[in-house]
């Protein structure tokens, strides 16, 4: 099993690692897991006064398609609306990063996460 | 339950691990090849197939959380695929720590031996909820066991690499 260029180039050159204040009322934090292989995943976004997404940050722990499925994300989450983000769909992600079929969970997480992120944010609204 | 049949255990989480050991050693002499130089084709592939049964057999039962992955799915119940958030804080703060601490020999030494303690002390819960029969239960701990287990031995990787 290769990587893609994409995801090596995701995994070496990570983009928005870090956090965001999970206490700001207009930021959302998405926490997600995959029991099977251990990894964690943790997405950020924080909604601008225009209703757009203006920041999005990630940390992750796991294999590389793991991290490459949460930085593009993150690349992607950036001045769309909720109901846009919502619409993320994994294809989408394993589409963009040719991940294998056995690397498929890990952009299920990272949708995973653009979802929890959003509930968390709705919840304080 | 196969697997505990070929060792003649009964097929319980706690098991004894000198019995089970005991019963392998004299499995694997009993069809050994060189019993079989002299035998026909078909009993020699026999013998090697038994053979390599009792292997897989032995790898899953003497270590705990295969046993228990085992026996949970012997009796059809089903790995929740989510871990709890809580947990996944815990997973998040531990991965944080060993990141940071990526260099600090005694740093990462003190966290092995918290997780140690904490998997020994997770594993006697699971042995407790699998005298209670309470199988669900036992099922939604494996992840966060699996975890445990698996970053034990990042940290002790990492251990070896720093001396």
């Amino acid at each position: 099993m290769a990587y893609s260029d994409k995801v090596l180039d995701h995994y070496e050159n990570p983009r928005n690692v870090g956090s965001l204040d999970k206490n700001d009322p207009n930021v959302g934090t998405g926490m997600v897991g995959a029991p099977a292989c251990g990894d964690v995943m943790k997405l950020q976004i924080k909604l601008g006064k225009n209703g757009l997404i203006e920041d999005a940050k990630f940390k992750t722990y796991g294999c590389g398609s793991a991290i490459a499925s949460s930085s593009l994300v993150t690349e992607m989450l950036k001045g769309k609306t909720l109901d846009e983000a919502e619409s993320i769909k994994n294809s989408a992600i394993a589409e963009e990063l040719a991940l294998p079929p056995v690397k498929i969970h890990c952009s299920v997480l990272a949708e995973d996460a653009i979802k929890a992120a959003i509930n968390d944010l709705k919840s304080k609204k | 339950m196969k697997f505990f049949e070929i060792f003649e255990l009964k097929p319980t989480f706690k098991i004894c691990q000198n019995n089970l050991k005991k019963k392998f050693l004299e499995l694997q002499k009993k069809y050994h090849p060189d019993n079989y130089a002299s035998a026909s084709g078909h009993e020699k592939t026999l013998a090697l197939l038994n053979s390599s049964m009792i292997n897989d057999a032995f790898e899953i039962l003497k270590d705990d959380l295969k046993r228990a992955e085992y026996l949970l799915k012997c009796n059809k119940i089903e790995q929740k695929n989510q871990t709890n958030p809580e947990f996944l804080i815990k997973q998040m703060e531990y991965e944080d720590y060993l990141e940071e601490n990526s260099h600090h020999l005694n740093k990462i030494e003190m966290l092995h031996k918290e997780i140690a303690q904490t998997l020994e002390c997770e594993i006697e819960k699971l042995t407790i909820l699998f005298n209670q029969k309470n199988l669900v239960a036992a099922s939604n701990k494996m992840n966060e066991l699996i975890f445990l287990s698996k970053f034990k031995t990042k940290l002790k990787q990492r251990m070896h690499q720093i001396i």
